[in-house]
């Protein structure tokens, strides 16, 4: 095989790239998972392929797109190991979802300050429901026990805090992209 | 697709709780594969709730974290000069690692195998030393002086009570035999011995975890035992803890319990949790044993109950030789017991084992308590009559004739302070009932109200006490 004119192999800029990637293969995994079961583990195998194929890497393209491929690889075979009863989506869901989040534009290392600082603007309350579900790990239905509410409405204002960040997030790198 | 809406967020909170059954997941394939609007909005969503784990640190594996920080002991990454290598997000974890592969490539990437299996991290923490009783240990005779500035990875000894702040600010106080590692300075691993950790509002988030749990502290004072039988005993003094397997790293999952303040419960080796009874607690707040008194001196031996219900897992708290001026009436509650007026309580009473019990029981008309002493002992009740009595004080023991006062204490977030002394608060008289019991035995005592009662009109919960009679 010839070897890619542009590459450049385990270079500091290659190493900058993997890095500043994790939180977007991440959640790319956990998207094409349905869910972070196995996430973690299908990105460590995933960053042993990345780092073991630097020298194919072609630096005119775009890191994230051409990391995605071998995550997609990774997801795959992380897959066939499970029961098809615990997997969330099939493989033409999975392929869907995929070109869905490729085709979502992000840049790669400014979204987590924007989540923060979107996250500091929810209300106070929509703050304290981000702080028991993700910091303190709780499931809904014990966030809507402590708080004495029904289970549907805990995930319907999870819901809606998600979409509020989401926007919060685009509209963000979207006007620092614009200055 | 308007009309799917609510049932794709329902079915995608479920997906995302992890709680979706395969009925659902189908249902939710087929709302994915119809409309690829919603294809664009799970995915917007999935990406989000990827981030907030993410950030809120719950999304590394056990795989990463041992490739990534194994290979910095020996030779800190070049982006690390300068860092403070504890604080480090995950992504420079990550760089430091990729770094590292990169210095060292020909052991790192053959070697992944070894590095998922290898040991966590050896880490340190900081800490100051407050107070040290009797602490041997194996390889550090005399370093602990009360005051001395430790920093330590490790913590073995042979005996002892040490008690020592973290530079996280969380106190812990260690009984030995006991064998502690030090994962930072919020975070200890107990392969075995007594722990016990008041933990400051700025260290909320501490963790103690040992071979079976991981307790994660939300504001709280709990205590941790782990025997040689590979038991973790979890005892919550204050606030509240969240309890975790300890090798279930999926970060959505549910933790296997919340326990709140005056809770107690066993893991076992196959992760089974069940309630502790008892606690016996000691002259200071953290001496404590799960279990009843197994001093020989104890009268009260144990405190069962009959509730069964699995969401049940509040301990009674056996104080030997407790009852005395001040002595706290109720777990959680800051009421004590105090004689009624300046003379105090009778010197009989005295210096007899208390049994804590949980002010919110008075409303249980179908409570039965036992109390087992392990000799021949006099077991009193504290009964508040203003509104009558049930039928078994009556039946089972005798009054006395003497009251002894509980002082309904302020709230904490009054601000306001408990009295001090006898006589002294907002003192309620409750009368002194006797049952004898002239050898080891059991009495148990009913509910407060009787299923027939009038339950507007409020009575407190009844103290438990008891004390060895005489030799004859």
């Amino acid at each position: 095989m010839t070897p890619p004119q542009q590459s450049h192999g385990q270079t500091p800029e290659f190493v900058r790239n993997l890095t500043e990637s994790q939180s977007m293969l991440y959640a790319y995994i956990s998207a094409l998972l349905g869910g972070a079961e196995g996430a973690q583990d299908v990105l460590q195998e995933t960053n042993v392929v990345l780092w073991s194929k630097a020298s194919e890497y072609d630096v005119q393209r775009p890191f994230l797109a051409w990391a995605y491929t071998f995550a997609r690889f990774q997801v795959m075979a992380w897959r066939k190991k499970q029961s098809r009863s615990r997997l969330v989506l099939d493989e033409d869901l999975v392929d869907q979802v995929a070109d869905e989040f490729a085709a979502q534009d992000f840049n790669a290392s400014r979204h987590l300050d924007a989540l923060e600082s979107c996250i500091r603007k929810l209300p106070e309350s929509h703050r304290q429901l981000v702080d028991f579900r993700y910091a303190q790990g709780e499931a809904v239905n014990q966030i809507a026990a402590r708080l004495g509410r029904p289970h549907n409405a805990i995930a319907a204002s999870l819901y809606r805090i998600r979409k509020m960040l989401l926007d919060c997030m685009q509209a963000a790198l979207v006007g620092k992209a614009g200055a | 697709m308007n009309g799917a809406r609510p049932d794709f967020e329902n079915l995608l909170a479920a997906v995302i709780d992890g709680s979706a059954d395969e009925a659902q997941l189908r249902q939710f394939q087929a709302l994915l594969r119809a409309d690829a609007e919603l294809r664009a909005e799970y995915a917007s969503h999935m990406r989000v709730h990827a981030f907030l784990q993410w950030r809120a640190g719950s999304a590394p594996s056990k795989s990463q974290l041992r490739g990534t920080v194994i290979p910095m002991d020996p030779a800190p990454p070049v982006e690390a000069a300068g860092e403070n290598r504890r604080r480090w997000p995950r992504w420079r974890l990550a760089a430091a690692a990729a770094i590292l592969a990169g210095l060292g490539a020909a052991f790192w990437l053959p070697s992944i195998p070894w590095l998922r299996n290898a040991r966590p991290p050896e880490n340190a923490a900081a800490l100051e030393v407050l107070e040290a009783e009797g602490v041997a240990t194996p390889n550090a005779p005399g370093a602990f002086n009360a005051g001395a500035q430790l920093k330590l990875s490790e913590l073995r000894m042979l005996s002892g009570r040490l008690r020592f702040r973290l530079d996280s600010g969380a106190v812990v106080t260690v009984n030995g035999p006991a064998d502690i590692h030090f994962l930072g300075s919020m975070r200890l691993r107990v392969n075995r011995g007594k722990v016990t950790a008041d933990v400051s509002a700025g260290a909320k988030g501490f963790i103690v975890e040992t071979a079976q749990a991981k307790v994660v502290d939300l504001g709280t004072k709990f205590g941790v035992d782990v025997a040689d039988a590979g038991n973790t005993d979890v005892v919550v003094f204050q606030g509240r803890v969240n309890l975790f397997d300890r090798d279930d790293r999926h970060p959505r999952r549910a933790s296997m319990t919340q326990l709140v303040e005056g809770e107690a419960v066993r893991v076992d080796a196959r992760r089974q949790v069940s309630r502790i009874v008892n606690v016996t607690g000691g002259a200071r707040e953290d001496e404590w044993a799960s279990g009843g008194p197994r001093d020989g001196a104890a009268v009260i031996s144990s405190v069962r109950d009959n509730l069964r219900s699995p969401s049940d897992k509040y301990f009674y708290r056996i104080l030997p030789g407790g009852l005395k001026e001040d002595a706290r009436a109720f777990i959680g509650q800051r009421h004590e017991w105090n004689g009624l007026d300046a003379s105090g309580m009778p010197p009989w009473l005295t210096g007899a084992d208390l049994v804590q019990t949980f002010v919110n029981d008075h409303l249980k008309t179908t409570l039965e308590i036992t109390v087992t002493v392990s000799r021949p002992a006099a077991v009193y009740v504290f009964f508040d009559e203003r509104s009558g009595r049930p039928s078994w004080l009556a039946q089972r023991f005798t009054d006395t004739g003497l009251k002894i006062g509980l002082e309904n204490a302020p709230s904490l977030e009054s601000g306001k302070p408990v009295g001090k002394g006898p006589g002294v608060g907002n003192m309620a008289p409750l009368s002194v009932w006797r049952c004898e019991l002239p050898q080891a035995g059991s009495v148990t005592l009913g509910p407060v109200h009787e299923a027939s009662d009038d339950m507007t009109r409020r009575r407190w919960m009844y103290g438990i006490a008891a004390k060895a009679l005489p030799d004859r």
